[in-house]
């Protein structure tokens, strides 16, 4: 199992929002995670919690409840962005298993005084059928094996783009799955020596898009994960 | 309205061909995304002025264009700004309208059973329309090739499901068609349609109907300036108007970049007229014909060209697949 742990940053306290996520409270994680997750980041509580992409998913569309919390507000989040001060660039770092992950922190100069990190779970290429279920399932294992189920959903998960913390733009919200098509894009583009300025220009097939990623949250989380 | 003369619309296409290809996604700060032949707007308003439109990703200062061609007087140039955000434009979709298309139905989700490695299992678009044989029984369904064979990645023969796999939250989806023939998309030149064609082989399960109630056997050429509708799986039924019928455009596949020309551009009246998911989804022209006014489909929608949705004509669809089309 990778474990790594964001430093550099001044600890806060927000919490995830639950009109916006699914949040099971007083549920421990799995005493041997690693059989069932890949990676484990250590993050700090930050600063401000924003969840601007959801899934709308009511009870009804769950295929199990026995264990769905009552205070569900019927959305998924698929998109959390956790805000943190930190005194200077030159702390920050994914500290870890094996040296930790390299990562240089960069300012992006675009008058926000923010630098961005994006962590991804999930796959770089266009998700399976039931990627959103099986992951789900996976969830719930770590929790100890919660009988919650999601249902599929045709409506597709949503990006509020008004809700955006300062500092983040619509075009860096895109899944790995859609990030990596539009990198293949860049480098047609590129060789057909066209316009790079238009790689995020709307002219992609009106084919469905590909989906996203959810997962519950915990409150009162253990130490070791707080 | 100024009359098209033959030699002017002859004028109108060679300026439009010169610009295509002398700006068309090229780097030099013009930021030309599709040209096209339509009517002039100054302000909104429609000049009935024939001219060619010129899209660009915003607008902005930018080096002189040269003369078009000394052999070609007069020409009048629009420049339209394709990329201007939803707010500046758009209105909120009006409350009700009719309830999305049922499986099986014009307007419904629907796409291939996908086995290869090399397409996504998500890959879904929505039914354009249903012909019908003589004893008025579905015999085919017309959809887009870049949903239902991905340009020939889907082998011929393939099950096509509506709703498709992706859109199958009640694991229901229905075995209607098989896939019959798509007209080839080519990498290397320029692309006239995106349609493709499925045999039905359960008609009990196909309603030709769309959701409205109406039946649509008559296809007619596109007309700029047409008030349109479309029934797609993602935003339902829209409305718009037609605003070119002769753009040159590319639309950006998973499976690449293709240039298609003589494509028809319509404008939402509520913005988007169609969005992802809406790919094979019949544009229909209810009104305005000279003799009677029964719906007619124009056109079959692809993609967008910024806020414009982007449709191939459907006399071109229908002359690709007409072997495939029973009599």
């Amino acid at each position: 199992l990778t474990i790594l742990e964001l430093t550099g940053l001044e600890a806060g306290k927000a919490r995830l929002n639950p009109e916006h996520n699914l949040i099971f409270r007083n549920v421990e994680i799995v005493d041997q995670p690693e059989r069932l997750a890949k990676a484990k980041i250590l993050l700090p509580m930050p600063y401000r919690v924003h969840t601007p992409r959801r899934y709308p998913m009511p009870s009804s569309q769950f295929r199990d409840t026995t264990d769905l919390p009552k205070d569900y507000r019927g959305n998924l989040g698929t998109l959390q962005v956790f805000t943190y001060t930190f005194p200077s660039d030159a702390g920050l770092r994914l500290s870890g298993t094996g040296g930790g992950h390299y990562w240089e922190p960069a300012f992006t100069s675009d008058g926000s005084r923010t630098i961005n990190l994006h962590l991804f779970a999930e796959p770089d290429r266009r998700l399976a059928l039931d990627h959103g279920l099986d992951a789900f399932a996976v969830c719930m294992a770590l929790l100890g094996g919660l009988r919650v189920q999601i249902g599929k959903s045709s409506t597709p998960s949503t990006l509020f783009e008004n809700e955006l913390p300062v500092g983040v733009r619509t075009e860096e919200c895109e899944d790995l799955n859609e990030r990596l098509p539009r990198l293949a894009r860049l480098g047609r583009m590129r060789k057909q020596e066209r316009d790079l300025n238009h790689v995020w220009f709307p002219a992609e097939a009106f084919d469905a898009p590909g989906g996203a990623c959810t997962g519950p949250a915990l409150d009162d989380l253990p130490e070791d994960l707080g | 309205m100024t009359p098209v003369t033959d030699s002017l619309n002859k004028h109108l296409r060679i300026a439009k061909q010169i610009i295509a290809n002398r700006y068309m996604g090229k780097p030099d700060g013009r930021n030309v995304v599709g040209v096209g032949i339509g009517h002039k707007l100054i302000e909104g308003v429609d000049t009935g002025i024939p001219c060619v439109r010129v899209y660009v990703n915003g607008k902005k200062p930018c080096p002189p264009v040269e003369p078009i061609h000394p052999g070609i007087p007069g020409i009048e140039i629009d420049i339209v700004e394709a990329s201007i955000p939803p707010a500046a434009y758009g209105r909120p979709y009006p409350e009700g309208g009719y309830p999305n298309a049922k499986p099986g139905q014009p307007g419904s989700s629907i796409g291939p059973v996908v086995t290869g490695a090399n397409v996504s299992e998500l890959v879904s678009g929505t039914l354009g329309v249903v012909l019908l044989d003589n004893s008025n029984r579905p015999r085919r369904l017309v959809s887009c090739n870049h949903v239902l064979s991905r340009k020939g990645r889907v082998p011929m023969g393939s099950e096509i499901v509506s709703p498709a796999l992706a859109d199958d939250t009640q694991e229901g989806a229905l075995r209607v068609a098989r896939l019959l023939y798509a007209a080839p998309l080519v990498s290397f030149g320029v692309n006239k349609v995106d349609c493709a064609i499925a045999e039905v082989v359960a008609p009990e399960l196909v309603d030709p109907r769309f959701p409205d109630g109406t039946i649509v056997n008559r296809f007619r050429p596109p007309v700029a300036g047409a008030e349109v509708i479309k029934f797609g799986k993602s935003t339902g039924k829209t409305s718009g108007r037609i605003v070119d019928v002769e753009s040159d455009v590319r639309i950006e596949f998973d499976f690449g970049s293709l240039r298609f020309e003589d494509q028809v551009l319509i404008e939402g009246e509520y913005e988007p007229f169609a969005a992802a998911g809406d790919s094979g989804a019949l544009v229909i022209q209810n009104s305005g014909w000279k003799k009677q006014d029964q719906p007619a489909g124009v056109a079959l929608v692809i993609g967008p060209l910024g806020r414009f949705t982007v449709a191939c004509p459907m006399p071109a669809v229908l002359e690709s697949l007409r072997p495939h089309i029973p009599k």
